[in-house]
C-alpha cells in the first residue's frame, strides 16, 4: 500500500509554524507531504518570470532531524499553484523558476483557459477554486483529456471544516467533479489555513464517501493517487521526454586507470557506470 | 432474534493550543457531537443518531473518547465528528483511532498504539531524567505475550464455568 500524503500544505514564511504543520501531519499518519506555495504572476510589465519565488529550502527546517528519528520514510517535496486568470499567463508555466518545484500545479479560471491546460500545459495537478461557485461547468472531453495525460484533480477539505457557506460549495463542486471524472485521478489535500484544521487518513477517506467516491476510490485519493503523481511530476522534472533518465554512480574502484593499456577499459566501464532507466 | 449490532469509534481530540482540559466530560463531548450531527445532517441525521449514539468513556488527560453508534448510520456520526470544530467551548479536532465492532477491540488498539506513542516518546526524549521515566513506564506495561495468556486464561475459566455450571 503506498502511504499516505498531503499535498497541499500552504507555505509559511516562520519556518516553526511550518515546522509544527509537519509534524501534525506526521503525527497523524502521513508520510509524504508537500508544501505549497500559490502564486499569480504579474502579465504587466517586464520580470513577472522573476517575481515568482524558487522552491523553499526544506531539508533545513528546525526540528527535522528529530522527526525524521520518528518518522524515517517522511518525504518533503515542494509544490507551485500558478492561479491563471489571463491567456498570456500560461507562458509561465514552462517556464524554469516553475518547473524547478517538484509539483507544478495549475488553477484555471474559465472554461477556455482550463481546455488549453488539460490539452497541453505541462503540470501534474489541475485545482479549481471550489469554495465559491464554479464559474463553468467542468465537462467530459477536457477532464478526459487531461486524465490520459496523467493529470490529477484535486479537492481541498479544509475550507469543508473551517465554515458552513464554504462546506456547502465545497460539496457540491466536489460532488459536480467526481461525476464527471467517475472519481478517477482525484486526490484529496488539506489546504489549512490552521493546523486544527487537518484531519486523519482515515477521516478524510471517510469524508470522499460524502463526496460520492466509491470506498476503494476515496482510499486511493490519499494514497496511490498521491504516489502517481510524485512519479508524474518525476518523469516530468528528471527525464528526458519521459522515457529516459541518467544517473550518475560511483566508479568502481577497479576500473580506475591505471596506464595506457587501461584506458580503453575505463572508457567502457564509465559508460557502464552510468544507469539508463526506462 | 437478530442482535443489534453497533460500531465503536476511538477517537482523540487534540486542542488547538495543545493543552489538556480537565474539566472534559462525556457528557460535554456527547452535546457537542451530537449538535454538529444536527449541523451536517440535519433532523433526519438527528434522529437517526440520537437512539444508540452513546459516549462511553472520555479521558481528559489523554483525549481519549470511546464512543457508540448504530452500525448503519456510524458513518453519518463520522461525518459529523470530521467537521467538529469545537469542544466544550473551545477550539479543537478530532482524529479517529480505530473503528471496530466491540468495545474490547478498540481496547486492545489503544494499548498498542499507547505504547507505540510512548516509544515514539521515547526517541524524542533529551535528557536522561525524562527517558528513564518513559523506559520504566515501558516496562511497567504488559507485554503483548501475557495478555495473550490472560485472555486464555479468562476464556478457559468461562469453558470452565459452562462445563460445571
Amino acid at each position: 500500500m503506498a502511504s499516505f500524503g498531503d499535498i497541499s500544505v500552504p507555505y509559511q514564511n516562520d519556518l516553526r509554524v511550518l515546522m509544527k504543520y509537519i509534524s501534525t501531519l506526521v503525527n497523524l499518519g502521513y508520510e509524504t507531504i508537500a508544501i505549497n506555495r500559490t502564486v499569480s504572476p504579474d502579465v504587466k510589465g517586464k520580470g513577472g518570470q522573476d517575481k515568482i519565488p524558487g522552491p523553499p529550502n526544506l531539508t533545513s527546517l528546525p526540528g527535522l532531524e528529530d522527526l525524521k528519528k520518528t518518522c524515517p520514510k517522511l518525504k518533503l517535496l515542494s509544490r507551485i499553484t500558478v492561479i491563471i486568470e489571463d491567456q498570456q499567463q500560461v507562458r509561465f508555466i514552462p517556464g524554469e523558476t516553475v518547473q524547478s518545484y517538484d509539483i507544478v500545479s495549475v488553477q484555471p479560471t474559465n472554461e477556455k483557459l482550463f481546455q488549453q491546460i488539460s490539452q497541453a500545459v505541462e503540470c501534474d495537478v489541475i485545482s479549481f477554486d471550489m469554495t465559491s461557485r464554479m464559474p463553468f461547468y467542468i465537462k467530459h472531453p477536457q477532464v478526459n483529456l487531461a486524465i490520459e495525460r496523467g493529470v490529477s484533480f484535486e479537492i481541498l477539505y479544509a475550507p469543508a471544516i473551517r465554515d458552513e457557506s464554504l462546506r456547502k460549495h465545497t460539496i457540491t463542486n466536489a460532488l459536480e467533479l467526481i461525476r464527471v471524472c467517475k472519481g478517477r485521478n482525484v486526490v484529496m489535500s488539506s489546504g489549512a489555513e490552521q493546523t486544527i484544521e487537518l484531519r486523519g487518513p482515515y477521516d478524510i477517506i471517510n469524508l470522499g464517501l460524502l463526496f460520492g467516491l466509491k470506498p476503494d476510490q476515496s482510499k486511493a485519493t490519499v494514497s496511490r493517487n498521491v504516489r502517481s503523481i510524485i512519479y508524474h511530476a518525476e518523469a516530468r522534472n528528471k527525464t528526458v521526454k519521459g522515457a529516459v533518465s541518467l544517473e550518475k554512480m560511483p566508479v568502481p574502484a577497479s576500473s580506475v586507470k591505471r596506464g595506457h593499456e587501461n584506458v580503453e577499459q575505463s572508457k567502457e566501464s564509465d559508460l557502464k557506470s552510468k544507469k539508463f532507466k526506462v | 432474534m437478530v442482535r443489534l449490532k453497533s460500531r465503536y469509534l476511538l477517537m482523540e481530540i487534540r486542542f488547538e493550543d495543545g493543552l489538556v482540559d480537565q474539566s472534559l466530560s462525556s457528557s460535554t463531548v456527547y452535546h457537542d457531537i451530537l449538535r454538529s450531527v444536527e449541523n451536517t445532517y440535519g433532523d433526519y441525521g438527528f434522529g437517526c443518531i440520537k437512539m444508540s449514539f452513546k459516549v462511553k468513556y472520555v479521558n481528559p488527560f489523554t483525549g481519549v473518547v470511546f464512543v457508540k453508534c448504530s452500525r448503519d448510520y456510524y458513518r453519518m456520526l463520522w461525518h459529523a465528528v470530521t467537521f467538529l470544530k469545537e469542544v466544550n467551548g473551545r477550539q479543537c479536532s478530532m482524529n479517529t483511532l480505530h473503528l471496530a465492532g466491540t468495545i474490547n477491540s478498540c481496547q486492545r488498539f489503544l494499548v498498542k498504539h499507547n505504547k507505540k506513542q510512548l516509544r515514539k516518546m521515547l526517541a524524542q526524549c533529551k535528557t536522561p531524567a525524562e527517558k528513564g521515566k518513559i523506559s520504566k513506564m515501558l516496562k511497567q506495561l504488559p507485554s503483548a505475550k501475557s495478555m495473550e495468556d490472560e485472555k486464555k486464561k479468562r476464556q478457559g475459566d468461562l469453558a470452565l464455568k459452562h462445563l460445571t455450571g
